[in-house]
């Protein structure tokens, strides 16, 4: 033990981890900085063009809407997903009947790989063959069906959805990890003390999943800025581009156009608000959490 | 040993000499990173005895890539090319691959950049102007003029691959492209077969009110616009390309204007389907085999397709409706070159190599290789006379007569073979955004025009 806390066994043990991390993941993304400061069709010498790539973005319509799309699809995933998945790991964790098979069965959609998720649900979500819209007519309810992809406004909401039942069994579990953390004599004490199930879900419960809260919170936030598969495989982000996310629409504009730097600056402003907003909420969490004595 | 090691790492005793040390290392990393990158890559030679002047005596190995992801199945004329070309050379060997359209071009790209390019290669006609400006590709001025077979080919279809005096590219195809129509559909209908827009339109209001789509689209797959970029011409988008990419003129001009304006009447019309915008290409194809739609935007490549479909005796091939304010020429047949196929620079460097390329294209654009082609149901690159058997062919020898019809003119290329990639995706966006309902035809030249002017 005493070895292991050596500065230089700390580092001998770190460098791998440092090493596959700078290449894997600093080095790319100075290296994408780069690209995103030149004209670059993927052939030939780039040209350096500074910052004119993100003074064109700021004119793009598309990149608007594709950033628009993003955010409703974190919008619907923070309003949607962690409120049900908590509910679901609250259901988990007790014990009954198949509560293992439950368990199993509701991990089902994270292990499916996205781009077979996108195609699943095509045939959930099409106007025409979607069985949503079957349904809707086959009850009578013609009147209620919907573009819910291929309109002009319904496709960041549906994506937004597939994306929480994607995710919902695997927020769970991290929900259901942190409560089996809460020792079991904080809610022996409480129920001494006359508390009943929803004082000890709302005074012991929530509070101390704080920690949880924060990681499952940074991995929404993160997971949304990633979509990819999902929306390439349901809508390939279009029609004209109505329901691209940012990295679609990097991806399209990259390697369909052809256009790399200003692919590049997209991915640049792509990561830019991922950090922003997972390290803007990780402070504000932990000065609330300070604030309130946690 | 031990000691050693205890030794060097007694200088992270201070702050400082760590970060000297941290910095050493990232340093020593970014190094070995570059140095992996920017590495030359092994100069692989493929010839069992390297160069040599007497390239008769020695196998070789030629790299041809594709892209399709299954050759043999999606590309079945140029396989059975390579193998009858295998059988004629046995001492050439091919190493053919294959990769998905979008992967096959970054494929191609990033081993561009790293000088590892096969010898022989299909790609789109920007990127490949944009290699051959990088002096990556192979000039086969001199080979097309020192062998018959390829100086036999059309030379409007050699003009789209030269590029600052070099040729850079060879077609691989011929691209024959327009509206397919299911006779049956039009005859159950009475209505005629439009020749003109104003009888599309008539045709398009017949199909609707019979639940019947006229023109199978798919806006997923948004370069689907064939017929379109056909029915551009008729516009006179070759008089006015070069001014447009120039700055001197726009997309958004009267004539360019009149053609959106049709379209936007076509969709107002009901003449695509309902879910144009869900819809794949692929699915449209199915959707027209299947007797749901009276016409499809494709090309001579489905003709095998076509043939197996239970609607074969039934179809016919038109060029599409002319209009009558068009601008020039309204009789344009889309007659092609597809993308080219081009060579490795790095071919010259090796005479072997360079001897069984060129003994690649002569076959490839021979009479034993048109007759491959035709066999293929695809139409011929080179001029080649063969006797198509309608009975059994029927898709084919549609198509083969309306290529054969007296009065129709070639344009130079297909419109967004001339562009740039990211213009040639504006014009696809524009295009199907009239069609989906979702851009006014001046907002959907806007697009491109602001497309034009990023570039």
């Amino acid at each position: 033990m005493i070895w292991l806390s050596k500065r230089k066994s700390i580092f001998v043990m770190l460098f791998p981890t440092l090493l596959l991390f700078t290449g894997y993941i600093i080095f790319p993304i100075i290296i994408s900085f780069y690209y995103s400061t030149t004209k670059f069709t993927g052939i030939g010498t780039p040209e350096f063009v500074g910052f004119s790539n993100y003074k064109l973005l700021l004119g793009d319509s598309f990149f608007w809407v594709s950033l628009k799309n993003t955010f409703i699809i974190l919008g619907v995933s923070l309003v949607l997903l962690i409120p049900f998945s908590f509910m679901l790991a609250l259901l988990l964790n007790r014990t009954f009947k198949g509560s293992d098979a439950l368990k199993a069965l509701n991990y089902t959609p994270s292990i499916i790989a996205p781009i077979v998720v996108g195609l699943i649900w095509v045939f959930v979500l099409d106007p025409q063959m979607g069985l949503i819209n079957i349904l809707l007519v086959k009850l009578g309810l013609g009147n209620l069906t919907q573009m819910w992809i291929g309109g002009k406004a319904l496709a960041p909401y549906s994506i937004g959805m597939v994306f929480v039942w994607q995710q919902l069994g695997f927020i769970a579990t991290i929900f259901l990890a942190g409560l089996k953390m809460i020792p079991r004599d904080v809610y022996e004490s409480s129920s001494i003390d006359g508390a009943g199930p929803k004082e000890q879900l709302w005074y012991i419960t929530v509070p101390m999943m704080n920690e949880t809260n924060r990681i499952v919170v940074v991995l929404v936030i993160t997971n949304v800025f990633k979509i990819f598969e999902t929306v390439f495989m349901l809508t390939g982000g279009g029609p004209n581009h109505q329901s691209e996310v940012l990295v679609t629409y990097m991806y399209n504009t990259t390697f369909t156009s052809a256009e790399y730097g200003y692919g590049m600056a997209i991915s640049t402003i792509a990561f830019l608000l991922t950090m922003l907003f997972s390290i803007a909420y990780l402070k504000l969490s932990k000065s609330n959490f300070e604030g309130e004595g946690g | 040993m031990g000691n050693e090691v205890i030794d060097k790492f007694n200088i992270f005793q201070g702050g400082i000499e760590m970060k000297k040390y941290l910095s050493g290392m990232l340093a020593m990393l970014m190094l070995i990173t570059l140095l992996a990158a920017c590495g030359n890559p092994k100069n692989e030679n493929t010839t069992n005895e390297g160069s040599s002047s007497n390239p008769k005596e020695q196998t070789v190995t030629l790299d041809i890539a594709m892209h399709v992801a299954n050759v043999k199945d999606q590309e079945p004329a140029m396989y059975k090319a390579i193998e009858a070309f295998k059988a004629k050379y046995p001492d050439i060997k091919v190493n053919l691959t294959g990769a998905d359209t979008n992967d096959h071009i970054k494929k191609m790209k990033i081993q561009a950049q790293t000088g590892e390019m096969p010898d022989i290669f299909w790609m789109l006609p920007a990127p490949a102007k944009e290699m051959n400006q990088a002096g990556m590709l192979l000039d086969l001025s001199e080979m097309i003029r020192n062998t018959p077979e390829l100086s036999a080919i059309d030379p409007m279809m050699l003009k789209n691959y030269e590029d600052g005096g070099k040729q850079f590219g060879l077609p691989y195809q011929s691209l024959v492209t327009g509206l397919w129509y299911n006779k049956a559909l039009f005859e159950e209908h009475n209505v005629k077969v439009p020749e003109t827009y104003e009888e599309l339109a008539e045709a398009a209001k017949v199909f609707k009110a019979n639940n019947i789509v006229t023109i199978a689209k798919g806006a997923k797959d948004n370069y689907s616009i064939w017929a379109f970029l056909g029915m551009f011409t008729r516009y006179g988008y070759f008089d006015k390309i070069d001014a447009i990419l120039a700055g001197e003129e726009k997309f958004n001009n009267p004539d360019f204007l009149l053609f959106f304006d049709k379209i936007a009447e076509l969709q107002k019309l009901g003449a695509f389907p309902e879910n144009v915008t869900t819809l794949s290409y692929f699915q449209a194809v199915e959707m027209f085999t299947s007797g749901k739609a009276a016409m499809l935007d494709a090309g001579a490549w489905e003709t095998v397709k076509l043939e197996g479909s239970p609607i074969a005796k039934d179809v016919g091939f038109s060029w599409g409706p002319t209009f009558n304010d068009g601008v020039g020429n309204q009789k344009i047949s889309m007659i092609s070159a597809s993308a080219p196929l081009v060579a490795s620079a790095k071919v010259k460097e090796d005479t072997v190599k360079y001897d069984a390329v060129q003994k690649f294209f002569t076959f490839y654009y021979s009479q034993e290789g048109m007759q491959i082609m035709v066999d293929n149901q695809l139409p011929p690159i080179n001029s080649f006379e063969a006797d198509v058997d309608a009975a059994a062919h029927p898709v084919y020898a549609e198509l083969i007569k309306a290529m054969n019809e007296p009065g129709w003119e070639k344009p130079f290329a297909q419109p967004d073979l001339v562009v740039s990639d990211a213009i040639g995706n504006a014009m696809y966006d524009s295009i199907y955004g009239v069609i989906n309902g979702f851009y006014t035809p001046e907002q959907a030249l806007d697009l491109i025009d602001k497309k034009v002017e990023q570039q």
